[in-house]
């Protein structure tokens, strides 16, 4: 399902922006975020033409939830972006869900669910519930975005409560991958140069969601596991020259990631680790051409520091690293490639009012993972760095 | 697949780095007011088939930060909060240890991954206890008992330590 921009703009607009906290419309609750941003890049493109600076960088949703009776929550909502060349508006539905508690304690969930991933993967669309513009690369890497958003499934979900040992959320999802064709960020998960694909068949994705709010205040740690698995098909001209269709199937892909974040006084302190793992068998349709099998693997982590200098301003800097590493499997005696990538962030955050957010951020990086040679064709330099700024509404 | 070894240094920018690690030790070292504290009076309302009596401060927080959903008979938790932002952020940081704006980005968390809905906002207190009166499950803020008390709302205190 989806709509054209023109359609949900024209509606956003007739939003009271002013309401801090939502929108009621008979028994529905609704809510909303628009963002703007620009980024300017130095030494190579972190999107396309960021180094002459971009404004393709904005996000925009509208969510709408009810509650029928005590016991059942139906709601969705609708997502676009443009980042780069990847999103162009589009609108798609980024959740759509019914949910039937029993209690606190156990819940069940069903339709197109977000999928969990450290503290912000269910939330990253929202720019406004974080400090930073941009959430650690690696971790939280802009290229697999489209991929882990949402899938197809049904959940099981609850929180345990206990006075003495805090609180645990838990979440068991299990379904079909969900993957928004049209927003061009497949065109770069084939490879880092793009190609184009025509068709994608979605199969097996799961997750589990585990977060413990602990007894000893502020102190929380959290553990997820997702996978999304899925078949890119397309012309295999792109990739050798020879008429055809390729096929790639990721295969035995699953991502896990550690958390814990700690607020006291007036910082927070937050930690997370990723480790991804996929295999990708390619066939590009050609007889003579043996299927090439890939492992890949991608290892990173963060740290980052918000200090909540005054209620409206808020201080951001982190520390991000990882490893993107890959074998060939079919070809024996292959050694792994490597590619990586580590930087330092610098953010502040000033909320105008409780509706609007003004940010800025500085990143000084090193290494050339997650860059694309598309967009850099005079090729890409190791030390690069970019300035960001944004203004968010949030409803 | 480009090839390279990320071993380059990020210091190049050095100036700039160093400029924003300055600002990052400053904003850690600058005094400012400490938002929460030590319960303040806050008084809450209830529904009638409300059950609870002088809840701890964890108990509220669960409650107010969405994490207990039911009552013990069965009906859903229904949160209301006074739209005044004097008001709120005395009360959020007693029950929730929140500002308003922890509060709110907290319930958005909730809300934008289809994980819950807001808690409802009340222009008056009028209205607000109009709400408890008509809804089974209800708890809100209020700041006057005494109105609580005429339209039979059941009125409540934090361990027993806060009194009307």
């Amino acid at each position: 399902m989806r709509l054209t921009r023109k359609s949900l703009i024209p509606f956003l607009a007739l939003l009271p922006w002013q309401a801090a906290t939502g929108y009621e419309l008979g028994d529905w609750d609704i809510h909303g975020t628009f963002s703007q941003g620009w980024i300017h890049s130095e030494d190579n493109n972190f999107i396309e033409d960021s180094k002459g600076g971009t404004f393709d960088f904005r996000e925009f949703g509208v969510n709408a939830s009810t509650l029928i009776g005590e016991r059942f929550t139906f709601g969705g909502q609708l997502f676009g972006r443009k980042y780069g060349v990847t999103g162009d508006d589009e609108i798609y539905v980024d959740w759509l869900s019914g949910s039937y508690a029993f209690s606190d304690s156990f819940g069940v969930r069903a339709g197109i669910l977000k999928i969990p991933y450290g503290f912000y993967g269910e939330t990253r669309d929202i720019d406004s519930l974080r400090t930073q513009i941009l959430l650690p690369q690696g971790v939280y890497a802009e290229t697999f975005r489209g991929s882990i958003n949402s899938m197809w499934g049904v959940a099981a979900f609850g929180t345990l409560y206990s006075d003495s040992l805090g609180s645990l959320d838990y979440s068991f999802q299990f379904g079909r991958s969900n993957i928004n064709k049209s927003s061009g960020e497949l065109n770069r998960l084939a490879s880092d140069v793009e190609v184009a694909i025509d068709d994608v068949d979605e199969r097996d994705a799961g997750a589990i969601k585990l977060l413990w709010s602990t007894p000893i205040a502020g102190l929380r740690t959290g553990l997820t596991v997702h996978k999304s698995e899925f078949t890119l098909i397309g012309p295999s001209e792109g990739l050798i020259g020879i008429p055809g269709t390729f096929e790639s199937k990721l295969d035995d892909q699953y991502s896990i990631t550690a958390s814990i974040d700690y607020s006291f006084e007036r910082a927070k302190l937050t930690f997370e680790n990723l480790y991804n793992h996929n295999e990708t068998v390619t066939d590009l349709g050609i007889a003579l051409i043996a299927p090439v099998q890939t492992k890949t693997t991608l290892s990173a982590h963060y740290l980052h520091l918000d200090v909540y200098l005054t209620d409206s301003v808020t201080l951001g800097a982190g520390y991000s690293d990882f490893v993107f590493a890959q074998k060939i499997l079919s070809v024996p005696d292959t050694s792994t490639s490597r590619d990586t990538q580590q930087g330092y962030y610098f953010s502040v955050r000033y909320d105008v009012t409780p509706n609007l957010i003004a940010k800025v951020e500085q990143h000084f990086s090193s290494g050339e993972v997650g860059l694309f040679l598309s967009e850099n064709p005079d090729g890409l330099e190791d030390d690069w760095s970019m300035t960001l700024f944004k203004l968010s509404f949030v409803f | 697949m480009p090839h390279h070894s990320g071993k380059g240094s990020v210091l190049g920018s050095y100036p700039r780095l160093l400029l924003c690690t300055a600002l990052m030790w400053l904003g850690l070292l600058t005094p400012v007011k400490a938002t929460i504290e030590a319960h303040p009076a806050v008084f809450l309302a209830t529904s009638e088939n409300v059950s609870l009596d002088s809840p701890s401060q964890k108990e509220l927080a669960a409650i107010f930060l969405g994490q207990k959903r039911y009552w013990k008979d069965g009906t859903r938790v229904k949160i209301a909060i006074l739209e005044s932002q004097d008001e709120q952020q005395k009360f959020l940081n007693v029950v929730a240890d929140r500002s308003p704006r922890q509060y709110w980005a907290h319930w958005r968390n909730i809300v934008f991954s289809g994980r819950g809905v807001m808690p409802k906002i009340f222009e008056t207190e009028e209205e607000l206890l109009g709400y408890l009166e008509k809804e089974e499950g209800a708890i809100g803020q209020i700041v006057t008992t005494d109105l609580a008390e005429s339209k039979g709302a059941v009125t409540l205190t934090i361990d027993g330590a806060l009194q009307p």
